[in-house]
């Protein structure tokens, strides 16, 4: 079944400088997909039109059979939680722990209830110990911590982050990606889109969608995608580490499978010495 | 100019109930002329630290010493503080907090006009900057405002870089950036570093602590946890520090292991190792 499909989109902030040129693409429900391309390229608009926080121009975003517009909105932005690339930009509440009950709270979510998911929310982003403090007065990591939080804790059909953790440790971006994986696997219906210029994190996607100065210019496998060396010196990108290290082989002479893992990269390596 | 701390510590929201002690008695130097990383967990103290550099942040107690100035707990005493904001200079974190004149370039200028610089004259250094950062004219009267993050990441960098300042200071300049605006930061970096300039980097990519830094700082908790080369981190028990050890480097271990006869400290980058393998085979 189809999450969300967007048909023809266009949209600018002023006349002359159009940002989205015309995109079209489908993503299923359940689907995981990485949305990648370079700074300014219009991915963070693309997310806000999706939630219907910029009106588009042209086109159309159909979200689970439903035409996105003004008198739907609202219960289709219930559906979905987005993260937002500055953090700032999305707190609400004095507290951590008022910030992560706002939506449930209108939502019409029973206190107890509340009480208990925001604490919940609190723990698996690691803030537990932080309910009273003010969101603005807490670290660039702290804050995306708590950002995620707002959006779990709504549990949405739809999951959108904008570099939701550009900002967070090794570990702690781990924790929420094995985070995510896990609510997938206990959600299989919940659709991810996640923008990140994270070559490694998008690799574990099930699909990249590469935008090109406002356009759609390749939706396919992170292994379709790393395996062809021409798009990828087409569209200048930079490539996972294992597969930087395979290309790299191979110019001197290495010869490996298709998609080898690192051991298999290891293995070669050492038995040839 | 190395930076040199001595007990330093600070305290936020002090005799509140959200007290928190975020630097923690901490003494250390930072070595002039080198690139230096500082990374650690989320919340361990490394924005805050940063900010005591140029006196943004006055110390709860103990000193910060560059040079011949010596900020203290007391603000008053901080006279000559404008004189090493001119030397010190700090890209922040957000930065959101760095942006606030009605276009791009005028941003960037404004440092630049503050420190004497005719309009004209800043505005022509300021345009440089931008060139640098990857922002080409189209940009210049835009409002910072209503610029996609990694644009606005990059003109928070210009405005410091148009600076020139002594020691620069980055609070993870590569957040938001994308791959290639990465590369144009970090090589401009080592640019800078070469041209004498003592370089910190506030970040949690481990590559860049691999790659481009000479010194790197640990913090835990307020604390230092960990000082000393980048090698001689990612080769110690790193589990208690939140860090992680770059995919490169931890190939490398594997095929020691596996005894195929590699220097690791020498590799710095992919194509170190495949150098070494090259001239083995
Ligand atoms: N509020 C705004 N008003 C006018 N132009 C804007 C505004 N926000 C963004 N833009 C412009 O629209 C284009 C797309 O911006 P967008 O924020 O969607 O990029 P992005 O792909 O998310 O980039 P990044 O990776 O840097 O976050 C950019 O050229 C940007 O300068
Ligand atoms: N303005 C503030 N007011 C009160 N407490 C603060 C403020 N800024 C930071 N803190 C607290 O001080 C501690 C250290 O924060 P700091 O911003 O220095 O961390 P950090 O190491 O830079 O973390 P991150 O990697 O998440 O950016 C944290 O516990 C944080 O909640
Ligand atoms: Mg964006
Ligand atoms: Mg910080």
């Amino acid at each position: 079944m189809k999450c969300i499909e967007v048909k023809d989109l266009t949209y600018s902030y002023d006349e002359n400088t159009p940002v989205l040129k015309g995109i079209s693409f489908d993503i299923d429900v359940g689907e995981y997909v990485s949305i990648v391309g370079h700074n300014g390229c219009g991915k963070s608009t693309l997310c806000k039109l999706l939630i219907g926080l910029l009106e588009k121009n042209s086109g159309s975003i159909v979200i689970k059979g439903q035409e996105l517009n003004q008198e739907n909105l609202t219960s289709i932005r219930n559906k979905i939680a987005t993260v937002f690339q500055n953090p700032d930009n999305q707190f609400i509440g004095a507290t951590v722990e008022d910030d992560i009950a706002f939506s449930l709270e209108n939502m019409n979510t029973p206190l107890n209830e509340m009480t208990q998911k925001v604490k919940e929310a609190a723990s698996k982003v690691g803030m537990i110990d932080y309910l009273t403090k003010e969101p603005s007065y807490l670290s660039g990591g702290q804050k995306q911590r708590v950002a995620i939080a707002d959006a779990l804790v709504r549990e949405p059909e739809i999951l959108i982050l904008d570099e939701a953790t550009s900002m967070l440790d090794p570990s702690g971006k781990k924790e929420i990606l094995d985070l995510i994986s896990q609510m997938r696997k206990e959600n299989p219906s919940l659709t991810v889109i996640s923008i990140t210029h994270d070559i490694e994190e998008s690799y574990n996607s099930d699909r990249i969608i590469l935008l090109d100065e406002g356009n759609l210019v390749l939706s396919c496998s992170p292994s379709e995608l790393f395996d062809n060396r021409e798009l990828i010196k087409k569209y200048n990108l930079t490539v996972p580490f294992v597969v930087e290290l395979k290309y790299k082989l191979e110019e001197i002479g290495y010869k490996f499978d298709q998609n080898p893992s690192l051991e298999e990269i290891g293995e070669k390596l050492w038995q040839s010495k | 100019m190395a930076i040199k701390i001595n007990n330093l510590s600070f305290v936020y929201m002090k005799k509140t109930p959200n007290e928190t002690k975020a630097i923690d008695d901490i003494s250390l130097e930072i070595p002039e002329g080198k690139v230096t990383a500082i990374i650690g967990h989320t919340g361990s103290g490394k924005s805050t630290l940063i900010q005591t550099f140029n006196g943004l942040l006055t110390p709860s107690s103990g000193t910060v010493e560059i040079d011949d100035f010596v900020i203290t707990n007391n603000p008053k005493k901080n006279k000559k503080i404008k004189e090493l904001r001119k030397k010190v200079s700090i890209v922040f974190q957000f930065p959101e907090y760095q942006l606030f004149e009605e276009t791009v370039e005028k941003d960037v200028a404004f440092g630049l006009k503050n420190y004497g610089y005719k309009e004209e004259d800043a505005i022509k250094e300021a345009h440089n900057a931008l060139t640098v950062v990857g922002l080409d004219e189209s940009f210049y009267k835009r409002s910072p405002f209503e610029l996609s993050g990694g644009e606005k990441r990059r003109v928070a960098i210009a405005g410091i870089i148009a600076l020139n300042p002594e020691i620069l200071i980055l609070d993870e300049p590569t957040a938001g950036l994308d791959p290639e605006g990465s590369k144009i930061i970090l090589n401009l970096i080592s640019k800078l570093n070469e041209e004498g300039k003592t370089i910190i980097i506030v970040t949690h990519d481990m590559n860049i602590v691999l790659n481009n830094s000479d010194h790197v700082i640990v913090m835990n908790n307020g604390k230092i946890a960990f000082e000393g080369t980048p090698n001689k981190l990612f080769a110690s028990d790193v589990s208690n520090y939140s860090i992680d050890i770059p995919r490169l480097f931890e190939f490398c271990l594997l095929l020691k292991e596996h005894n195929v006869n590699i220097d690791i400290d020498k590799i710095k980058n992919v194509d170190d190792l495949i150098n070494q393998l090259k001239e083995r085979k």
